[in-house]
């Protein structure tokens, strides 16, 4: 018997994960600040009376969605 | 949107898009672009995209749109502000091909592995840019647009990442110099690679512009801990992503130069350790020290008349070769590394 996402109910217990190493929690804490970052620049950028503001804004964006998008294949 | 072939210099914005990616690798000098010829028109927060599975997104309103009212304008007077606008739009355009660009054997898969990694988003993000303002008129000059624009290669507009530019300026042009190379050289070196290729070359650049080289042998750990001191630096940059586009550029600066002390810092003691370690004699090639003409103490004159047990004068003399042998000889890099 399967669970609907296949994952099977009478599955082979393993030992507990391993808590993650320093690179892994490393790449966990950019890919939220990135993630962050870009919620953040929207509402700033919607909120810019500057042209060139909103602009420069949207332009950070650009590059956290990239960053966003590379940790997410 | 999907591009189509054209002549010498497009007359439409599907034209000029169809080109772009070409126009933008043969002015980079790169061996490959990763566009996939799809440009996709958005409408979100952000401007350009230059996606990993080798899309182009460029925002409708304020890229598309201006583009598109370049060529239905063409020929005409525009406003300065207008010509702005077109420059922008075309500035992100460059912008977003110069994030395809790599050399023959690089992959998207390796590059956006490689851009997650600490440090490599600021520096692709500020090579790229930095090289695109650069080289926006040569691009613009090109795909004929000054013809289209006229006036466009006469107006400027303010680039973007402060946080950045500044710092990716201020290392490659210093490394120019340090390297002997012609001004923009060594940002135009980072700009056809991928991520996965920028920081190896930027470290190779680095090492290369010091002593190490003649000093040290391969196999050291002094490359892994100059890449270090590049990526934490560079990261940090981040800090000043949202801050105004002044206060950004200042500590950008500020945040170069003290990747440079660091550098100098890492490099200078490595450079020490073995300039003091090859002026030192190695006994397997130097000679014994000739003894000093010195007054004899009491003990030595009580024994004057009397012989050594071993050493004849003619031994002493075979055993001193001419002084010419006693300059200290260097030390190979192998013999250094090998104590």
């Amino acid at each position: 018997m399967e669970h609907s996402i296949g994952t099977p109910t009478n599955a082979t217990a393993h030992a507990p994960l391993d808590p993650p190493t320093a690179a892994a929690q490393a790449r966990a804490e950019r890919q939220a600040r990135a993630d962050w970052l870009i919620t953040e620049l929207s509402r700033l950028a919607a909120q810019a009376e500057d042209p060139h503001d909103r602009v420069r804004l949207r332009r950070t964006a650009d590059s956290l969605t990239r960053l966003a998008l590379a940790f997410r294949p | 949107m999907t591009t189509t072939a054209v002549g010498p210099h497009p007359t439409s914005v599907l034209e000029l898009f169809a080109v772009s990616g070409e126009t933008a690798r043969a002015l980079a000098g790169a061996d490959r672009s990763a566009w996939n010829g799809h440009i996709i028109e958005s409408s979100s927060a952000m401007l350009g995209l230059a996606h990993w599975d080798g899309t182009l997104y460029l925002d409708r309103e304020s890229i598309v749109d201006p583009l598109r009212h370049l060529y239905e304008h063409a020929g005409a007077r525009r406003p300065t502000p207008t010509l702005i606008a077109y420059r922008e739009s075309l500035a992100t355009l460059l912008h977003e091909h110069a994030h395809f660009l790599g050399p023959d054997d690089a992959t998207q898969e390796a590059a956006r592995e490689a851009f997650t990694k600490l440090g490599s988003r600021q520096l692709e993000e500020g090579v790229t840019e930095a090289w695109a303002q650069d080289h926006l008129d040569d691009f613009i000059h090109r795909l004929g647009i000054d013809k289209v624009a006229p006036g466009i290669d006469s107006v400027r507009s303010n680039g973007y990442y402060a946080a950045f530019v500044p710092a990716i300026r201020e290392l490659t042009s210093d490394l120019d110099t340090r390297n002997g190379f012609p001004p923009g050289e060594t940002l135009s070196l980072l700009n056809r690679q991928t991520a996965a290729g920028q920081f190896p070359v930027l470290v190779d650049l680095v090492y290369n512009s010091t002593r190490l080289p003649d000093l040290e042998s391969p196999g050291t750990d002094t490359r892994s801990r100059l890449e270090s001191i590049l990526r934490s630096g560079l990261a940090h940059l981040e800090t000043y992503e949202l801050s105004p586009t002044d206060l950004a550029t200042t500590n950008s600066l500020a945040t170069a130069h003290q990747i440079q002390a660091h550098l100098h810092q890492e490099t200078h003691t490595a450079e020490a350790t073995y300039a003091s370690s090859s002026l030192q004699p190695d006994p397997c090639v130097l000679p014994p020290p000739v003894p000093l003409r010195c007054a004899p103490t009491p003990h030595q004159s009580a024994l004057s008349g009397v012989a050594p047990p071993t050493a004849t004068p003619l031994a002493r003399t075979q055993l001193h070769p001419p002084h010419a042998n006693l300059r200290p000889t260097r030390r190979s890099p192998a013999t250094s590394q090998a104590r």
